[in-house]
């Protein structure tokens, strides 16, 4: 397997009123293609902030990261964007839809915008592939709605519809069910591992346990710092989850949480 | 938490309080110049008039004997008059006045009194408001001379008639109340009593008399004209207080318009206000609902918002009137050389009693947009401002039901469609503006245009000779037949030089016009072209005059007298009262629109003829006019030919000036509105929409396509309303001039359109002005990132 994001020595620093705060120190981690990871750690630690320097979402002050074959610390605005539209999709707490836009239209924006989506013949061919995935993750019933008219679980799947439009080869995830109820977080976690496990690469921030616990690997990071990861076996079986959930609230346990 | 939400206010907007303080900056600096410039300039025509003593009633005679006793006659006893007077003047012509070669000609059109400087009544001063003397050898000049040709003081002029010529040093430039307007076609230029009389002895002068009559308490200035109608004195059009007032319009109208521009500044500021108060409110959403949970009232809330605006319009309004009074000089300059202009302290108790009322309504205006905080629980306000349970009808468009659009205009058409409200203040703003540009542009146009002749109830012709001398004989006495033989050797002269013509006369006579009573007459003119059908002229009604006993009469007349067509009117010339019938509606703006055209067969009396003009027609249709009027100025510079644009000239040309200066001033304005208006709503929405911008980014937006959103977005609008405006300006701005051209004696006008003026050129001056103003605002679109939408760790 080949890797699909290489960091290294990634620092981020901030300077608030003359002050300069690290927030990320030199850090160094891989992704295999394929492969699902999760970032845990205190509040402040720096998770959102890692996700979104390897994901060109924010500059980083040095270090490197390497997305698919390519060097993002020092691409430009419109390259980036490209990378963005093409090969990422993102998934975030609040879900961040465009409430002028109805439920179908905020999943194919993005793809409409793309190369592939000028002519008339290939807007058609998104709007089958969107209907697709919509009826996958069982949110086809609400295409025609207002954002504002469904629920935060349903919402939250028709942000991954979004993210998962354009096929990127990686999915940058926020804490995706910061915002939801046990069940619909449950629902979007499922969905999140069958995208995986089709080959879709997955970095994942969380909170919340029994999230993690779902992933392949888990980075945690405090104060800036990945103090450990641990390896997960890849997530197949439901009836695992109990024995994963022990096993990452253990080495939890260790690391400080 | 007060002082930090003003200062973040102040902090993060900085933009928008600067547009917003210039704003109300402009609005009292505008208001206050308006007002303090209308109140200084009527009240200078009205102290003008006091300080020169003018008459009530100004009747102008030829100097007859007969004329002489029948007025001193009719005003001796007579219960309206208190006093009348009269003084000698001569006629001199354009051409009579021999001008130093680097300074511009005299006008043609214009008529000329020699005149001594008067003692009594219509005094004139000189351009320091002081009376004056002249010695021998010194002239004096109207203001309007001297900007028209540049002839200045110690300038060195001649006049000669005959064998009496005399060289003069320019004086002093005067200031003259009656004559003084640059609508006033006749001026006077004073010589001192020694010249006057040199000139007096000359029989080749035409002698006038101008009387001043001064009437009793009460009785009013149409009182006198129509006794002078009834009493069969009047020559030519009465001169009166309110006419002599109405010929300072122009004046007037840069301070009306000033007004008019600072209510709509007003109004635009207003808008604005409401949506930036509003937007504040809903963007402090969650301060309000905190304030509110811990148990704060609405009114302290509102002071909180209240002392920003408070400050703006106080500050505003202080800095536009000091600036209003460092102005207002500049802003008199130009008319203080016509009038005695004195400001005074009411000037200023009104401009700051403006600005009070501007602030105080600005103020009161602030405390009603911020009743929204009322409305607001104090969850629903933490909340957002979400209230539970709202749900509004989708106008959403569907973008996979869009073909070929692409995203970012997509997104500007949705804007638009979902959130209409918004941008209402761009799209009235964007239309008002271009009202405002493109009327006067078609006012201009049109009164520029070579139909323009139709309104003043005159036949499109080839040319005029605009000497007086061809005619100064004929006028009040003289043969017609005389005046034709003479027109027919000028006609030969013409054939001569190869230039093939016909000339006819067009005759005005002195006429009182009533229907039942005599006593209700009224003083007007009459247009007649001798030997030249009455077809050839525009009728807005009915048939032209043929018969002896027909007339058209101008629709002014037939509102005044209540008649159509088809009625009688009695016409008294000379000492001959005739019954005519109304056959036709026409429009004349000479003398205001008071005015009848008689039939071709109506038989001349020459001796009731106020002026007379000469008209020709080039015959040979086979050649290029322009070349032959040319040929003919050449070859005959003493008749002082014009064509149709340099005769018209001299009636709107300085209204045309003054109207070009006004466009200009409007234009200048109106940029400047859009500008700041289309900057500070871009930025405003740019705000609200961060969270867009920053969601457009993460899915792998460009900067440049999210400008192209946001500049389609305004360029829709621009173009809805400019189109709008434009629309409105060309169709109904006949309607909307109506008021002006009617005071002028026109009252059906169709305003000429040139296309590519008001289509094109002006719409994309707008277009490229607002464009720009969007682009520079949305700089900031590079700086969002989604850590502008996202709380991160």
């Amino acid at each position: 397997m080949s890797k699909i994001l290489s960091v290294n020595n990634l620092c981020k620093t901030y300077i608030i009123n003359k002050r300069q705060i690290n927030v990320l120190k030199n850090i160094d981690f891989d992704m295999e293609e394929g492969e699902f990871v999760s970032i845990m750690g205190p509040s402040g630690s720096g998770k959102s902030t890692l996700l979104y320097a390897v994901s060109g979402m924010d500059h980083m002050t040095s270090g490197k990261a390497v997305f698919a074959g390519k060097d993002i610390s020092n691409l430009s605005d419109n390259k980036m964007a490209d990378l963005r539209l093409d090969e990422m999709g993102f998934v975030f707490q609040q879900m961040h839809l465009l409430k002028n836009l109805s439920v179908f239209d905020n999943v194919i924006v993005s793809a409409y915008y793309s190369s592939n989506g000028k002519k008339k013949y290939q807007r058609k061919m998104i709007n089958e592939y969107a209907k697709e995935l919509m009826r996958k993750l069982e949110v086809i019933d609400i295409a025609d709605n207002d954002i504002t008219e469904v629920s935060g679980g349903q919402l939250q799947r028709v942000c991954i519809c979004r993210a998962m439009i354009n096929k990127p080869k990686m999915i940058f995830a926020d804490e995706p069910t910061g915002a939801l109820n046990s069940k619909a977080s449950k629902e979007v976690m499922e969905e999140l591992n069958r995208i995986n496990a089709e080959g879709t690469s997955i970095l994942l921030v969380t909170h919340d346990v029994k999230v993690a616990a779902s992933t392949d690997k888990v980075l945690y990071l405090v104060d800036g710092n990945i103090q450990g990861e641990l390896s997960l076996e890849k997530y197949t079986d439901k009836s695992t989850s109990q024995e994963r959930e022990r096993k990452l609230n253990a080495w939890l346990m260790e690391m400080g949480w | 938490m007060f002082i930090n939400i003003l200062k973040r206010d102040i902090k993060r907007k900085k933009a928008m309080n600067l547009i917003l303080f210039l704003f109300m900056i402009a609005s009292s600096l505008l208001i206050s110049e308006s007002i303090s410039m209308l109140y200084t300039t009527s009240n200078a025509i009205s102290q003008f008039e006091k300080d020169s003593n003018m008459a009530d009633n100004i009747v102008i005679s030829l100097s007859d004997d007969d004329y002489f006793t029948r007025m001193n006659d009719w005003a001796t006893n007579n219960s309206l008059i208190n006093n009348i007077d009269s003084e000698n003047v001569l006629l001199v012509s354009a051409g009579d006045i021999a001008v130093p070669s680097d300074k511009d000609k005299l006008d043609n059109q214009t008529v000329y009194l020699m005149s001594e400087v008067p003692d009594n009544y219509n005094l004139v001063f000189s351009h320091k408001n002081k009376r004056f003397d002249l010695k021998d050898g010194e002239i004096a000049l109207p203001v309007s001379i001297n900007e028209k040709t540049g002839i200045d003081l110690e300038d060195k002029i001649s006049i000669s008639k005959g064998d009496f010529t005399k060289d003069f040093t320019v004086k002093y430039i005067v200031k003259d109340v009656v004559f003084g307007s640059s609508m006033m076609s006749m001026k006077r230029i004073f010589l001192n009593d020694n010249d006057f009389d040199y000139f007096n002895r000359s029989s080749a002068f035409t002698d006038k008399e101008i009387w001043s009559i001064k009437k009793n308490k009460d009785v009013d200035y149409s009182d006198i004209d129509k006794a002078l109608s009834a009493a069969s004195l009047n020559q030519g059009t009465p001169i009166n207080g309110d006419t002599i007032s109405l010929t300072y319009l122009m004046e007037l109208l840069t301070a009306v318009i000033m007004i008019v521009v600072s209510i709509l500044l007003i109004f635009i500021s207003f808008l604005i206000l409401r949506f930036t108060i509003v937007f504040t409110i809903e963007e402090d959403c969650k301060e309000i609902g905190i304030m509110k949970a811990i148990g704060l009232k609405n009114r302290t809330i509102k002071s909180i918002y209240m002392t920003k605006y408070f400050a703006l319009s106080v500050i505003g309004g202080i800095i536009g009137f000091l600036l209003s009074v460092l102005f207002s000089d500049s802003l008199l300059n130009n008319l203080s050389k016509y009038l005695i202009m004195k400001t005074d302290i009411v000037n200023y108790a009104m401009s700051t009693i403006s600005v009070a009322f501007i602030v105080a309504l600005t103020v009161g205006y602030c405390f009603l947009c911020t009743r929204k905080i009322n409305k607001l629980t104090a969850i629903s306000a933490i909340r957002q401002g979400n209230t539970s349970g709202r749900m509004s009808i989708s106008r959403k468009l569907k973008l996979h039901k869009t073909n070929h659009l692409s995203t970012p205009a997509f997104f500007a058409f949705n804007d638009l469609v979902v959130s209409f409200r918004k941008f209402i203040i761009l799209f009235i703003t964007f239309i008002l503006g271009t009202i405002l540009i493109i009327i006067p542009v078609n006012i201009i146009n049109t009164l520029g245009s070579d139909e323009v002749i139709q309104f003043f109830g005159l036949s499109v012709t080839d040319f005029n000779i605009g000497d007086i001398n061809v005619t100064q004989n004929y006028i009040g006495g003289g043969n017609i037949s005389d005046l034709i033989t003479d027109l027919l050797t000028i006609e030969e002269r013409a054939k001569e030089k190869n230039v093939d013509i016909t000339l006819f006369p067009e005759i005005n006579e002195n006429i009182s016009i009533y229907t039942d009573n005599v006593d209700e007459s009224l003083s007007i003119i009459s247009f007649q072209g001798y030997d030249y059908a009455a077809d050839n002229y525009t009728y807005l009604n009915g048939k032209a005059p043929q018969e002896e006993d027909e007339i058209a009469i101008t629709s002014i007349l037939a509102d005044y007298f209540d008649v159509g067509i088809g009625d009688h009117v009695n016409c008294t010339i000379g000492d001959k009262t005739y019954s005519y019938k109304v056959t036709a509606l026409f429009q004349s703006m000479i003398n205001a629109g008071n005015s009848i055209r008689l039939s071709s067969k109506h038989k001349v009396d020459l001796k009731n003829c106020c002026t007379i003009s000469i008209f020709g027609l080039i015959n040979d249709t086979n050649v290029n006019k322009n070349d032959e009027i040319e040929i003919l100025k050449r070859e005959f510079p003493e008749y002082g030919i014009e064509d149709n644009k340099e005769y018209l000239e001299s009636y709107i040309g300085n209204s045309i000036d003054q109207l070009g200066a006004i466009k200009n001033m409007v234009l200048i304005l109106v940029m400047a509105i859009n500008f700041l208006i289309t900057s500070l709503l871009v930025q405003m929405l740019l705000t609200k929409e961060i969270h867009e911008v920053g969601v457009l980014k993460s899915i792998g937006y460009k900067n440049r396509y999210i400008r192209k959103w946001q500049v389609l977005r305004i360029a829709i609008i621009l173009i809805i309303s400019t189109i709008s405006g434009t629309l409105v300006a060309n169709f109904a701005g006949g309607f909307l001039t109506s008021g002006i051209f009617r005071m002028m004696g026109a009252t059906e006008i169709n305003l000429r359109i040139q296309p590519l003026e008001v289509f094109v050129i002006y719409p994309i001056i707008i277009l490229v002005v607002t464009l720009i103003a969007v682009l520079v605002s949305l700089g900031q679109i590079n700086r969002i990132t989604i850590r502008d939408i996202n709380g991160q760790e």
